[in-house]
């Protein structure tokens, strides 16, 4: 089985709006590869050297549940449903029920029931996720599980990420987001190699009517660069992910935050970025976006009331006042501080306006006006300046 | 209602580029968003605050094309019924002598950052210039003489080659590397463009020995137009790319006879990506003539003609083949198109005819070598190879070091005794013809006063030594002969 929301086949099918819009989830994460190095199986000649993962089923779990456990609001196109495919050699379920693994063929038969689902209204919103190994010569390729199993063409089982993209512009679904969060590296192997092909999960036609879709793509990475996830949690970039659904995409129209395709792939790449900036330049990531763009649309609405977070970074300069500064974000009702401590602040807080400033028993100051800023999500970093006391 | 008078200042030379604008109130809504270029004023009407509320605060933000923002807070009464906001979209001024990266303050401010390099870190990266004609055979090129801007200070280097009027030659690659500089070829589209070079500075604690690659090059042309709307679309911000695109396409749409090609491309794959088929049928129409003969414009075509409403496959296979017998797209994302459509008639049931099949594949396998070759991070076409015919996929053998033929080939900074003889500039035998520093300028492509005889002079070939007329493009200095 891989339908986790609604609970069955039957209630989906018995669904009466099942045609009416709405939003079909497919996530696939591939972490368990027993034809490449550490798995169970026999080791195909030339694949390339990659291993087991075990963030990827992690991950996958991660965006399954926010959308299966009830996250996701949008009345344009409420959930429609979520399938799931995990290889995961620790634990082949998901909440508490097993689900099929992430074979080439399982990930082929449930791509096309989740296309046939999208194809049933153009206001449908389609969103495929993959996290696994990926790898990319030419064409962007995600590896299942039996990657590696064909022993004469390991190839075989690869598929062609780039060409399937392609063949969905035949689906009816005007909205589709692809968020793939896997390397795009290319091995020694692969270089020398002519015959690195992967198969597309379905047939583009050049004489079928193309969509006109907005269809952005998100990669964990740039081309020929690697993703990074630690041990059995959730990778970097789906955790990026997750916060901007969570309302670090969110902006405010019309008195309401929401989320659409535009500020989704801007708060992805903003929250990687971010955290670039504390990692060693060989441990940077950098997300890439491309795909077809016709206008953004709407893929979730944050609950009336709710305001979302802000992950705030705040120094002072010069560096050698932040450690001995007491820093205060003011906002028109509340004030968060932090007593003087050595590094930067990092914290969360409601998007809003905020007075920056920073207090000092000596030494320092800060000159007033104290500055103003409209805190936005997903991120803020902010220097204040200050003064030595004169 | 109340009235916002924003107004954008920035550099001289980026009025009339567009910037994206937004006007949150100080409960964060937006109350605006819109594209309002350097040098303009645009109105926008916001709300009073009620009488017994206190005046509300807006925020006007203004999203520069190099990922940075700029601000400012204007407070709304309701007894002032206009006010005026201005906005400075670029910080710093720079010294007059750099009056040509005044775009960059905007673009690319990182192009200002100070940066320290390791001793000799550009000693020895050479340059040189490719074209070739419509269906001819690629052609090293002289360099076209000049003054370069340059600032150590920066670790910067500029260098202005107007391709505009060349028309004999269509394509051009600026083939670059060096001792540790992998050798590539950057596509650039036959006009005026601006090659920065600026060298990496190396982590503290890393920084023993000469890094692999250790410049970056970025390829700009005084179209700004172009460059903002490029980069807001290679940042993925979308958003904003729509806001400006719409008021850049069409500026070119109206002038399409005149307009830079580099913009006239991006244009149309913007049009593309954003699926305007009914603007993109009106580009397609008359493209502008420098470009009407690109692989470009041949495969925006074939994917016109796969997305038209009723797809003409036929018409976009003969797009796709015409698109590789041109040569490879100047911009990157070109590639990307190149390969998927080819794909698509790569396959016996949507090529039938055996011919025709043969033709596909042959296209696709020639595109896939260069891809297999490209640095997918660049923005225009940019791949690891020999010379423009041999691109080189395999990292063993990608080359380092200085060509086997010095013809045509400048030197970035610093031109070592080695590369003076190298050149022929230097021989042991022979008396000096120009003083040393004279001829450290000629190996930097530099203009100098003096006249230094080639003639007389029997090692060297490069007709750059005669008083560095540019006019001497029309000589090549190398050909390859694959075509």
């Amino acid at each position: 089985m891989t339908l986790v929301y609604p609970k069955d086949q039957a209630t989906l099918d018995a669904d009466p709006k099942i045609s009416a819009p709405r939003t079909h989830v497919l996530v696939i994460g591939v972490g368990r590869y027993p034809h490449l190095q550490s798995g169970s199986g026999p080791l195909a000649p030339d694949v390339p050297p990659l291993g087991q993962l075990t963030s990827p089923p992690v991950s996958a779990r991660a965006i399954a549940t926010w959308f299966a456990g009830g996250a996701m609001r949008n009345d344009s196109a409420p959930l429609g449903s979520v399938e799931v495919l995990l290889s995961d050699p620790l634990d082949q379920t998901f909440a508490g029920a097993p689900v099929e693994p992430a074979l080439f063929v399982n990930i082929a038969n449930a791509f096309k029931r989740w296309s046939d689902r999208c194809d049933l209204n153009e206001r449908n919103v389609g969103v495929f996720y993959f996290c696994g190994h990926g790898l990319q010569k030419i064409n962007m390729l995600v590896l299942p599980e039996d990657f590696g199993s064909v022993m004469a063409n390991p190839w075989a089982t690869a598929i062609d990420f780039d060409q399937t993209y392609k063949s969905m512009s035949q689906c009816a679904a005007k909205t589709q987001v692809y968020i793939v969060d896997a390397c795009r590296q290319v091995t020694s192997t692969m270089i020398d190699e002519s015959t690195v092909n992967g198969q597309p999960l379905r047939r583009a036609y050049s004489s079928r009517p193309k969509t006109i879709r907005t269809a952005p793509k998100l990669y964990a990475t740039a081309e020929g660069l690697p993703a990074f996830g630690d041990g059995g949690a959730v990778s970097r970039f789906t955790k990026a992910v997750l916060t901007a659904l969570n309302g670090g995409a969110a902006k405010k129209f019309n008195g309401k935050w929401s989320i659409n395709t535009d500020t989704l792939r801007d708060a992805v790449r903003r929250l990687v970025e971010v955290e670039n900036q504390t990692l060693r330049s060989d441990e940077r990531q950098y997300v890439a976006t491309d795909g077809e763009e016709v206008g953004p649309t709407v893929l979730h609405m944050l609950a009336d009331g709710t305001v979302p977070n802000v992950s705030v970074t705040i120094g002072c300069v010069p560096d050698e006042a932040t450690p001995v500064g007491k820093l205060i974000l003011k906002g028109r009702s509340t004030e968060y501080t932090r007593v003087p401590t050595a590094g930067p602040w990092s914290t969360q807080v409601p998007a809003g306006v905020y007075n920056l400033y920073a207090e000092f028993t000596k030494e320092y100051e800060t000159p007033q006006p104290y500055p103003e800023e409209w805190i936005e999500p997903p991120v803020f970093p902010y220097e204040i300046s200050v003064r030595a006391k004169q | 209602m109340s009235e916002l008078r924003i107004t954008l200042e920035g550099p001289s030379d980026c009025v009339t580029i567009p910037i994206v604008v937004e006007v949150l109130d100080d409960e964060m809504n937006r109350h605006w968003h819109g594209s309002i270029n350097i040098g303009g004023t645009q109105s926008v009407t916001v709300p009073d605050p009620q009488p017994s509320d206190p005046p509300t605060r807006y925020a006007v933000l203004a999203s520069l094309p190099s990922g940075q923002r700029a601000k400012a807070i204007v407070t709304v009464r309701g007894d002032l019924p206009v006010q005026d906001v201005a906005i400075e979209v670029a910080a710093t001024a720079i010294d007059s002598e750099k009056i040509k990266l005044q775009w960059a303050q905007v673009s690319r401010p990182s192009t200002f950052q100070r940066r320290s390099l390791q001793p000799n870190q550009l000693r020895s990266i050479w340059l040189r210039l490719w074209a070739r004609r419509p269906g001819g055979v690629w052609t090293v090129l002289p360099w076209p003489t000049q003054q370069a801007t340059r600032d150590a200070d920066l670790a910067l280097v500029q260098y202005d080659l107007m391709l505009g009027d060349r028309s004999a030659y269509r394509e051009y690659y600026i083939q670059i590397g060096g001792p540790t500089y992998r050798w590539r070829l950057i596509a650039v589209p036959p006009e005026d463009i601006l090659i920065l070079v600026k060298g990496i500075e190396l982590p503290p604690g890393d920084r023993e020995g000469i890094p692999i690659d250790p410049i970056e090059v970025s390829l700009t042309t005084p179209a700004q137009h172009a460059d903002v709307l490029l980069r807001y679309m290679r940042r993925g911000e979308m958003e904003e790319a729509r806001q400006v695109g719409d008021v850049i396409i069409q500026q070119n749409l109206a002038t399409r006879a005149t307009a830079s090609p580099l913009t006239s491309i991006i244009v149309g794959y913007f049009l593309l990506r954003t699926r305007d088929m009914k603007r993109l049928r009106q580009w397609l129409t008359r493209p502008a003539p420098a470009i009407r003969q690109t692989s470009d414009v041949a495969l925006i075509d074939a994917w016109y003609q796969l997305r038209a409403r009723v797809p003409r496959p036929d018409r976009a296979r003969e797009g796709l083949i015409t698109a590789v017998s041109r040569g490879m797209p100047v911009y990157t994302r070109g590639m990307r198109l190149l390969l998927d459509g080819l794909q698509i008639f790569d396959q016996p049931d949507e090529t039938p005819d055996p011919e025709l099949q043969a033709e596909v594949h042959s296209a696709l396998r020639r595109v896939s070598r260069y891809a297999a070759a490209l640095d997918w991070q660049a923005p225009t076409t940019t791949f690891f190879a020999v010379d423009p015919d041999t691109p080189t996929p395999n990292s063993r053998e990608i080359r380092l070091g200085l060509p086997d033929d010095p013809a045509g080939v400048i030197f970035l900074a610093d031109a070592s005794d080695g590369d003076l003889r190298w050149k022929g500039l230097i021989a042991d035998e022979a008396p000096p013809y120009a003083t040393t520093d004279q001829l450290r300028s000629i190996a930097l492509g530099e203009a100098i006063q003096t006249t230094v005889i080639t003639a007389e002079y029997p090692t060297m070939t490069h007709p750059v030594t005669t008083t560095g007329a540019a006019a001497s493009l029309v000589t090549p200095a190398a050909t390859v002969t694959a075509g």
